[in-house]
């Protein structure tokens, strides 16, 4: 076996008889790796991730791999254990606001809790340290007890990264995470990603509205249009030609953040 | 060009529908209805209203003076009575309608579930407390847990309705991100939902303390609970002691505009400290 964490094969989406959101798509993701998806508003990229963890159930004969097993079959607590192990952040960051960053964080190991323990919230000492040690990580050593709604943009979107890498994940999907970011937290944020992919070897599938930077920081980028991959190769790979089959655009007609 | 107007002058920026007419028509309707119940249905009485009686009664009213200190005391233990029930009430309507809150609440349930939930809360609400408390009170005798389950009855009710709108306002992402990391959903309601709806829920908590204790109020004369400053005020002013009255009145109106503040900032801070 190669070394794919992630192997999709003729993933499918149907949501009303005539609206197919994705016509089979198929590719893997390695061990290491950063994989942007790129495409237009509307092209089934975050139907696309939602499938992955089975937020969204994918039609019947689609074939979503992860770690030896195929997530489409499986039943309520295989896939939550499923979920255990891939990691999600989001644009909108989605944290309880009302909560510390802390707190936030530790919402992450809630998977690995019993059902008592979780809604009471104790946490072992182990994953609390383990907690602070995220946010050490990420830069936000000073903010750990401050209240979510108090956070700025970036700062709410690494806590959304640390609750994301508390679950100890073997894949992190990462839905738009610097979409709603200004261009200098977006830096801070990829670099992170950037980070973890090398550093802790944890693969990233990342969904992003900007070429230039799927660019910069990928090792191979997918390419999707109206539920079909379009095109996949390395950032080097990327020409005009390429940006026009996938946006119906040239890359001078698309605005770069 | 000139622009349509109409008869007062406003231009006419849109096309009339029908239920602009339709809206125009009942207003037309309740107009005429009132018109005709106001100054030929009803009957005056305008003599009884005189401004002589009114001093007379008023200038008792307020001689507090004349209430024995003994009688004020107890006065307030009734009026304490009131409060507690009103709050005792509350907090088991919230307590019970916080589980069926959930199960109400769109985004948590399956729909199904929450139509069933929220049509028995719809239903519940829609008789007024005082005559769910006359329905126990016919079925289980005259007792002040009568009393007690017809009011926390009505307000279950208005919990299930209030908390399940809380819950569905509770950022659909918030959800979703727990559910991401393998959480079950008592865990997503605990660590997520509950959390982000809290002030809203105290706020409700509230609101219907304060509607409580004016029913509380009212409960005693109505129904016959001993024990509360409403039948206090009650007995006073059919014994013609409109002193005693008087006082209990001033004692409620203190009560019910002191939880008026207190409910006013409550409200206000848990919808400007939205996020």
């Amino acid at each position: 076996m190669s070394n794919a964490v992630l192997s999709i094969n003729n993933l499918q989406k149907t949501y009303a008889p005539n609206t197919k959101a994705l016509k089979g798509v198929s590719f893997d993701v390695n061990k290491g790796e950063l994989v942007s998806v790129i495409g237009p508003s509307g092209a089934g990229k975050s139907t696309l991730f939602r499938c992955i963890n089975r937020m969204i159930e994918p039609d019947q004969g689609s074939s979503i791999v992860f770690n030896g097993l195929d997530i489409v079959d499986l039943n309520r607590d295989n896939l939550k254990n499923v979920r255990k192990h891939i990691g999600m952040v989001f644009q909108h960051y989605n944290l309880v606001y009302r909560l510390t960053a802390i707190e936030n964080v530790l919402h992450g190991r809630l998977g690995y809790y019993s059902t008592l323990k979780g809604i009471m919230g104790l946490y072992s000492d182990e994953d609390v340290l383990k907690a602070g040690e995220l946010l050490d990580l990420l830069g936000l050593s000073e903010r750990k007890y401050f209240k979510c709604s108090n956070l700025s943009g970036g700062q709410k979107q690494r806590v959304g990264i640390a609750r994301a890498l508390i679950q100890d994940p073997t894949l992190i999907l990462c839905d738009e995470p610097i979409a709603s970011l200004d261009p200098q937290s977006s830096k801070v944020i990829m670099d992170y990603l950037k980070d973890i992919t090398k550093q802790m070897g944890i693969p990233c599938l990342v969904n992003l509205h900007q070429v230039e930077v799927a660019i910069n920081y990928s090792d191979r980028i997918i390419g999707v249009s109206a539920g079909s991959i379009v095109f996949e190769g390395t950032p080097g790979e990327v020409t005009e030609d390429v940006i026009k089959n996938i946006y119906g655009a040239e890359l001078n007609d698309i605005l770069q953040k | 060009m000139r622009v349509a107007r109409n008869v007062f002058g406003k231009p006419k920026l849109k096309e009339r529908t029908t239920s602009d007419i339709l809206i125009r028509l009942l207003v037309i309707t309740f107009l005429a209805v009132s018109a005709y119940t106001l100054f030929i249905r009803m009957e005056y009485k305008w003599d009884l209203f005189s401004a002589q009686t009114g001093l007379k009664f008023l200038a008792r009213f307020i001689r507090f003076d004349q209430v024995p200190p003994k009688m004020m005391l107890d006065m307030v233990g009734r009026l304490l009575n009131t409060i507690i029930l009103g709050v005792l009430t509350t907090l088991i309507g919230a307590f019970v309608g916080l589980v069926f809150g959930l199960l109400g609440a769109r985004n948590l349930t399956n729909p199904k579930v929450s139509n069933v939930v929220k049509g028995i809360a719809s239903f519940v609400r829609a008789v007024p407390t005082i005559i769910w408390v006359l329905i126990f009170v016919a079925g289980y005798g005259l007792t002040a847990t009568t009393a007690v389950v017809g009011m926390a009855f009505h307000s279950f009710a208005f919990f299930v309705k209030s908390y399940a709108e809380s819950f569905e306002e509770v950022d659909r992402g918030t959800i979703e991100a727990l559910k991401a990391t393998g959480a079950n959903w008592f865990q997503i309601v605990f660590g997520a939902v509950i959390p982000s709806a809290l002030t809203k829920l105290i706020s409700w908590i509230a609101l219907r303390s304060e509607i409580n204790f004016t029913v509380a109020v009212v409960i005693g004369p109505a129904v016959g609970v001993p024990g509360t400053i409403g039948t206090m005020i009650n007995n006073a002013a059919r014994a013609g002691n409109y002193e005693v009255q008087g006082f209990g009145i001033i004692l409620v109106f203190i009560t019910a505009f002191l939880m008026e503040i207190v409910v006013t900032r409550l409200r206000q801070n848990s919808i400007v400290s939205n996020h």
